[in-house]
């Protein structure tokens, strides 16, 4: 007996373990990873040289892998897909900031002493994200930047086949 | 044996084809549409406007639910299914610009903050099905450079 498509069942169609832990488990699983995310946020006042990635010392976040616990700077992505990037930063005077993935600048964001914005952004399980500000400057104390994955983590269903 | 309110089973009850197909299909066909449908799309190269020219994108990063197509109107990206998205674009130029945010070719947002080398905006907004956004320069010699990019995230569109 079929299932029909893409995941329906019969009446009488069993439904196997594999069926189960395709579907169910792996739906939870996506679930798991959609109401994730993660935070870098300063504790204390921090001073950061000019071209300084911005310093972060407490994890906040919520799902094992947005933070590896040694770079408090930066913040994992857990799963690929679109992720909606958000930032609290306040600083002693005006800085030019830069997002960073990777190491690599992925947006200059402008000059500020005061950030707060968000923005959707796509990384690959693996990227990381921290930020850099041009000018020597203090960060204060409860900046923090987070991540939280938006799209992706959805299994792509393959075994819809015979029981 | 009966079900326990309306989603929990009791120990021995049989999940039978009705109660599969309602709780747990509809559940996951409504999830994948809440956690898959987005587009996040760039542009290859630099694009010089006129003033109201409309910003291309000719890469498609992610794109679920034909948000974006590269031919015909490389421009716009339209919404799949009605219902609130979260729209965001990042679009850097090599002097100062300003930009409008478009629906169905009529402004939606005026000129947002002035003029600036970095236009990066995030805003939440609720298109019916088939509404198109597109984002118009409104500064002549104004070159939007190489990995711009635009993103949409759909975000609820109801429980099925």
């Amino acid at each position: 007996m079929t299932w029909a498509d893409p995941s329906e069942r019969v009446t009488g169609a069993s439904i196997t373990s594999a069926i189960w832990n395709t579907q169910v488990t792996n739906s939870r699983n996506i679930t798991y990873n959609q109401i994730q995310y993660g935070i870098a946020a300063a504790s204390e006042n921090k001073a950061i040289g000019a071209g300084g990635v911005l310093a972060f010392d407490t994890d906040f976040s919520v799902y094992e892998g947005y933070s590896n616990h040694v770079n408090l700077d930066r913040l994992y992505a857990v799963v690929t897909g679109l992720h909606l990037f958000a930032a609290t930063l306040v600083f002693s005077g005006a800085t030019a900031l830069t997002l960073r993935k990777n190491g690599s600048s992925l947006r200059s964001l402008g000059s500020y002493t005061y950030y707060n914005d968000t923005a959707l952004i796509y990384l690959e399980a693996g990227d990381y994200i921290d930020m850099t500000c041009a000018t020597a400057r203090t960060l204060s104390a409860g900046s923090g930047i987070q991540l939280k994955l938006l799209t992706g983590g959805w299994t792509d269903y393959s075994y819809w086949g015979e029981v | 044996m009966g079900w326990v309110g309306q989603r929990q089973r009791a120990t021995g009850d049989l999940i039978d084809a009705d109660v599969w197909n309602y709780l747990h299909v509809d559940s996951q066909i409504f999830s994948e549409y809440q956690i898959q449908s987005g587009a996040f799309v760039t542009k290859s190269g630099a694009q010089l406007c006129a003033a109201n020219d409309l910003v291309t994108f000719d890469t498609e990063v992610l794109d679920t639910d034909d948000y974006h197509e590269s031919v015909t109107n490389p421009e716009r990206l339209t919404s799949a299914v009605s219902g609130p998205v979260i729209l965001s674009y990042y679009v850097p130029t090599d002097i100062a610009a300003s930009f409008t945010l478009m629906v169905n070719g009529n402004v939606f947002v005026g000129a947002f903050e002035g003029t600036s080398t970095i236009f990066c905006k995030t805003i939440y907004l609720a298109p019916a099905a088939g509404t198109y956004m597109t984002l118009r320069c409104n500064t002549n010699g104004a070159t939007v450079a190489a990995g711009a990019w635009a993103a949409i995230k759909q975000e609820a569109i109801g429980n099925v």
